[in-house]
């Protein structure tokens, strides 16, 4: 292999403020070949926006479709087809990458103080799985695209005739391995790149977040891999151990996917409450409340992931004892998150709040998780789901937590690190009111999806009785709201890469280690290993009108951590 | 080979500790084949024990696991013993003995494939079709699973075998054996529970 990059004598010598990881090297194989977890990081960004998008694309279609009773733009077929690519987009390829691979990736090794992840050569693989992957669930509509649901129950994924099956399992797969060796890099990363003074009590709470995501990483999704295969080959040669004809448990496939997909929802909202963590104690400049137990609670929840899948199964004829265990268990995942919840509020309790983007982008997770949240204990309390099980009820309950908690701490961190990783600021009006409008559309979206749900209106049915039409009719305009929302959001990004002002290292006065190095952080982060304090005493940070930047005042930052050693 | 970005190492001079978590993230990636062998297994055993069969486990005439399993599985085990002898010359400086010992490994894990072959070469003429009940089923399925993963051992297996020969691996750096060891005796392992779960399953009805 060739060398791609240049010698880089320039880091040393006087033009090394200017050297950036985004002006190191030029040239596009420089990018797709590129080492630097920055750019790895840049990469998935875009490329899981991308497939927001398409994802997106599918839900306002989804949506028109529902306008009205019996067919308003499509068939039932296709109709199937565009709710499957719509989930099946937005959890493979958007929610579960989102924020570990693609902000992750970015910040986590600056916030560490390390230079890089421990692998960064499995770290850019980890990419082209994804592209794999990718490659292979778009293919699956030249294929003849899948309307199986994004869930591929079987007997229905293995006997469909339609031909995308096949190929979106695999994909699927690919991003499963994806998934994996982040997540694998992730943990051998914190495990062995902290530097000296970075104790696990002295990280960031994003990286405890990431940190327990890559453990429900690892631990998770072989599962859905082996499952995912065992599925192709029964599809492709007709018997399997799903198939009752021949002695199999149809079920079994149902224990498996949500062994996998219950903790994969923690892999999605995990890591987006490390994101709030840190943009509640930054952007209200406060020490953030309850420490131990937000890093715990991540640990927490991480552990109870894996011993509540049963929940999605109430009704496939489970027997009542284990109902009533994985009912419980699945109570007990409500005291971790109540915990994070009432810290961030006692976080913001006497803070000094600045509403940027981040904080609104936070506030409105706050809101919206806890509905997201609360509406989930209907969800595993046993008698109501009965009723509720199947319904939009269900839909709303989960577009609650993974739409408008994880995907909103997503748009919210990426606000949060948006100068860091391009060197520019965004306009903050419209920011804001591209959150305001996202809030809006999507409560209108979704929260008429909960009546709809607990009138009895089916998830996934095409057609419905003429009662529901007017929440149908609030949900679409919803939808429609929330697009705008999130093409003013764009409007706003690209707005300020063509012509954001410069951003100084440290725009929001953070103290974690990522604000410490300028904006966009050079090649190698650090020139030298990092001085690491309290990353949430925001009381070392002082404003500095001359540069209209935060400085984090090492020395006050020597004092407080050699006081607090000499306790 | 020459490096992509040689800038790109978090590890800088600290090679102890670059080796040190390469070892931390082969044991994760065993953590991760295991839990795929596990979740098979658990599979095997849910549709094994399964009180409401429709269909018989396996009707009356359907041979039993090839004898052959049993050899290969002694080879595997041997395998292992030569992995392990490799590693323990080269700490001793004995390159030439870790070069011996671990081509030795290669072959006998080649030789570990053939014989998989072999033993569903021997079902195959047996007339143990796939299509027929799950016991044929699972003995396909569960066996090429681990033949798969053995075949990327053995890929890792040939690298190290190479440059062994070249002795590349000396008395202070040997990471590689290590970290193909870690990945070799565990598919080893995995082997032994998957065998005893198979033999056991086949037993009776």
């Amino acid at each position: 292999m060739t060398t791609i990059d240049t010698p880089r004598q320039d880091v040393l010598d006087s033009t090394a403020s200017t050297d950036n990881y985004l002006t190191h090297t030029r040239g596009f194989l420089s990018w797709i070949l590129t080492l630097d977890h920055k750019r790895i990081g840049v990469m998935y960004t875009v490329s899981v926006l991308v497939s927001f998008l398409v994802g997106g694309m599918f839900a306002l279609l989804l949506r028109t479709e529902l306008l009205t009773p019996g067919r308003t733009i499509c068939s039932a077929e296709a109709y199937n087809q565009f709710f499957t690519l719509h989930g099946a987009i937005m959890v493979f390829l958007v929610i579960i990458p989102s924020i570990p691979a693609a902000l992750g990736n970015f910040v986590l090794p600056i916030m560490l103080g390390a230079k890089d992840v421990a692998f960064p050569r499995l770290n850019l693989f980890s990419y082209f799985l994804w592209l794999g992957g990718a490659g292979f669930t778009l293919y699956s509509l030249a294929a003849g695209g899948f309307d199986t649901g994004w869930t591929f129950y079987t007997p229905y994924s293995t006997t469909t005739t339609t031909g995308g099956v096949i190929p979106v399992l695999i994909g699927v797969f690919i991003l499963g391995f994806s998934s994996i060796f982040t997540g694998l890099n992730f943990i051998v990363t914190v495990h062995k790149l902290r530097p000296p003074g970075m104790t696990w009590f002295k990280m960031p709470l994003f990286l405890w977040a990431l940190y327990s995501t890559a453990i429900i990483q690892v631990l998770a999704t072989p599962v859905l891999a082996i499952t995912l295969c065992l599925l192709i080959v029964e599809r492709v040669l007709n018997v399997g151990i799903f198939n009752p004809s021949m002695g199999g448990d149809p079920v079994l496939y149902q224990h498996f996917f949500w062994f996998y997909s219950h903790p994969a929802v923690y892999i999605m909202i995990v890591p987006a409450m490390g994101i709030i963590s840190e943009i509640i104690a930054v952007h209200s400049h406060r020490q953030i409340f309850g420490y131990r137990f937000i890093a715990f609670s991540s640990i927490a929840i991480a552990m109870f992931s894996f011993i509540v899948w049963g929940h999605h199964m109430f009704m496939s004829g489970q027997s009542g004892l284990m109902n009533t265990i994985f009912s419980f268990i699945s109570f007990s995942v409500a005291i971790p998150s109540a915990v994070k919840t009432f810290n961030w509020t006692m976080t913001l309790y006497k803070g000094t709040i600045s509403l940027t983007a981040p904080m609104m982008y936070a506030l409105s997770f706050l809101f919206l998780f806890t509905i997201g949240g609360l509406t989930g204990i209907h969800c595993a309390t046993l008698n109501t789901d009965v009723h509720l099980h199947d319904t939009y009820f269900v839909v709303a309950h989960f577009h609650y937590v993974m739409m408008g908690s994880a995907l909103i701490g997503m748009i919210g961190g990426l606000h949060h690190w948006w100068p860091k990783m391009t060197g520019k600021m965004y306009n903050e009006k419209i920011a804001i009111t591209a959150c305001i409008i996202v809030f809006i559309g999507f409560n209108m979206t979704f929260f008429t999806q909960f009546m709809l749900g607990s009138q009895g209106m089916p998830r996934r049915y095409y057609d419905y009785q003429p009662e529901f039409q007017i929440y149908h009719v609030i949900s679409t305009i919803g939808s429609y709201i929330l697009a705008i929302g999130f093409f003013t959001s764009a409007v706003c990004f690209i707005q300020s890469l063509m012509s954001g002002a410069k951003a100084p290292s440290n725009p929001w006065g953070g103290v974690s280690l990522e604000w410490q190095c300028a904006s966009p952080p050079p090649h190698d982060n650090f020139k030298t290993t990092p001085h690491v304090g309290n990353c949430y005493d925001f009381s070392v940070v002082r404003w500095d009108e001359a540069t209209k930047n935060y400085i984090v005042d090492h020395k006050a930052e020597l004092a407080h951590s050699t006081s607090e050693g000499s306790h | 080979m020459k490096s992509l970005e040689p800038s790109r190492d978090a590890f800088g001079s600290d090679s102890a500790g670059r080796d040190r978590a390469a070892r931390q993230g082969m044991w994760v990636f065993v953590i991760v084949v295991s839990v795929v062998f596990a979740a098979t297994i658990l599979g095997y055993l849910v549709v094994r024990l399964n009180p409401h069969m429709t269909a018989p486990w396996r009707a009356g005439n359907v041979a039993d696991l090839p004898f052959t399993l049993l050899i290969s599985t002694g080879v595997l085990i041997a395998s292992s013993v030569t992995l392990h002898t490799s590693l323990k010359r080269v700490r001793r400086a004995d390159q030439v003995g870790c070069a011996r010992f671990a081509i030795a490994t290669y072959w006998l894990g080649v030789a570990f494939v053939l014989l998989q072959g072999e033993a569903w070469w021997s079902m195959w003429r047996q007339k143990v079709v796939i299509e027929e009940n799950l016991y044929a089923w699972t003995f396909y399925v569960l066996t090429a699973l681990h033949v798969i993963h053995i075949l990327g051992g053995l890929f890792a297996l040939g690298i190290v075998a190479r440059r062994a020969g070249e002795q590349k691996y000396t008395q202070a750096s040997h990471n590689g054996i290590v970290l193909c060891g870690i990945y070799w005796h565990s598919l080893d392992v995995i082997w032994l529970v998957l065998y005893a779960t198979l033999w056991i399953g086949s037993r009776s009805a």
